[in-house]
């Protein structure tokens, strides 16, 4: 039986040591992978959907893309860690925005145009609240690697420092970001403080292609969720990865987001790239 | 017919067999020596064998720690001690790993390092010395060829 494929998006060499590491566990549970590396997601969910390879490490932005473009694709697995995220919009606390109201005439800082948590989501949070981008309030957008969905960080680190530099009003990051940067001294909580929060959103998920037979998506699927963190054999590997456990993929965690692409006309305009 | 006849092939200088194992590591066989090597680049902090471009790497140490003990052998200089520290960059080391889409070349970009030497000689003398080593050193005049190559000296007093 040949190998799975697995495909991944990598913008540092050094992440392909993670995958290094997935492929050598499946190796040992009979489960054999290879991994296929994308520059992109446009590229990577054209092949997935091309059945050039069968599961796809997807951003939230790319599973809305591969499930709208072939509704057959599943969602085998994510980690705990992509469940119910939220994004802040955060402000400075000794600033004059006291509530979402308030930012009529601000600068938000956003991060890449196509990162989920720093742009498509607190956008449409404050669309939400009455408050459209350009119209209502100035955007600052970083894009930091586009093409990428967000998964570099370089875009709202950009945001947090215009905030903190008194060239934005507010900024958006990712909460997991929000506590990293308060607990390694990025920035000082007593400085920023969080107006609004996002409704919770899931982020990453494995997609199975159509093709791929549900025999194989399930002994594959049955061999990731047996990873264990208290085995230290399998811990590096899902420290580097930020994770404690994988679950069952789920898609009622995308709702805001499809809503999102919808109301910006994401992928009418094509830029998913 | 006549005519001089062919001339005799050059001995090759280097002779290297390298056979795949079926976990992936490859055995290089080369005179009376087998070693194991693995992967192309040298991504991970720990790894059991050297990967091709470690080798690389090495080739030019060995190269050139190889060539000053004999230029100082021959100048008739002590060397008490020698030790090179080289880095090497890619182009683009996402090309090198078969990322989809990347563009640019997987090959050497530059090598960076430093020799430090002790040794009793004076500083212009060990300079001239260093001179006569990289302009008679195989690697190091190949590599020259594909990548920018530079490499300071370092006496140690």
């Amino acid at each position: 039986m040949r190998p799975l494929l697995v495909g991944a998006v990598i913008y540092d060499p050094k992440v392909s040591v993670i995958w290094d590491i997935i492929t050598r566990y499946f190796a040992t549970h009979d489960c054999a992978i290879d991994c296929v590396f994308y520059t992109n997601y446009a590229l990577q969910v054209d092949a997935l959907l091309a059945g050039h390879v069968d599961i796809a490490w997807n951003s939230p932005l790319a599973w809305l893309d591969a499930a709208r473009r072939q509704p057959g694709c599943r969602a085998l697995a994510m980690r705990d860690t992509d469940r119910d995220r939220r994004t802040h919009l955060l402000v400075r606390a000794d600033g004059a925005v006291r509530d979402v109201a308030r930012l009529r005439g601000a600068v938000v800082a956003l991060g890449a145009s196509d990162s989920p948590q720093a742009t498509l989501l607190p956008i449409h949070h404050l669309w939400r609240a009455g408050l459209e981008a350009g119209r209502d309030y100035r955007v600052r957008r970083h894009d930091v690697l586009a093409g990428k969905h967000g998964d570099h960080v370089g875009g709202e680190r950009q945001a947090l420092e215009d905030l903190l530099d008194g060239r934005a009003d507010a900024a958006a990051v990712l909460d997991l970001n929000w506590e990293l940067w308060r607990a390694d001294g990025t920035v000082d909580p007593s400085r920023v403080r969080v107006l609004a929060s996002t409704a919770p959103f899931d982020h990453c998920n494995f997609t199975a292609a159509p093709a791929l037979s549900p025999a194989r998506a399930e002994q594959w699927t049955r061999v990731l969720l047996a990873m264990d963190y208290a085995d230290p054999a399998h811990r590096e590997m899902m420290d580097l990865e930020g994770l404690k456990a994988w679950l069952p993929g789920r898609t009622s965690g995308y709702a805001a987001l499809e809503e999102a692409v919808r109301e910006q006309e994401f992928f009418a305009a094509a830029r998913v790239g | 017919m006549t005519g001089a006849p062919d001339a005799a092939p050059t001995p090759p200088a280097c002779a290297v067999r390298g056979m795949l194992d079926p976990s992936g590591r490859v055995r290089i066989v080369t005179r009376n020596l087998r070693f194991d090597a693995e992967g192309q680049t040298s991504l991970p902090a720990e790894a059991d064998h050297p990967s091709a471009l470690d080798l690389l790497v090495a080739a030019l140490a060995t190269d050139l720690l190889a060539g000053l003990r004999r230029a100082a052998a021959r100048a008739g200089l002590a060397l008490h001690d020698a030790e090179l520290s080289l880095a090497a960059r890619l182009d683009n080391p996402l090309v090198a790993l078969g990322v989809v889409g990347e563009d640019g070349s997987p090959g050497l970009a530059a090598l960076r390092g430093a020799l430090y030497v002790h040794t009793e000689a004076s500083e212009r003398t060990l300079e001239t010395l260093w001179g006569q080593v990289l302009a008679h050193a195989p690697v190091y005049a190949t590599l020259c060829r594909a990548a920018h190559v530079r490499i300071d000296l370092k006496p140690i007093p």
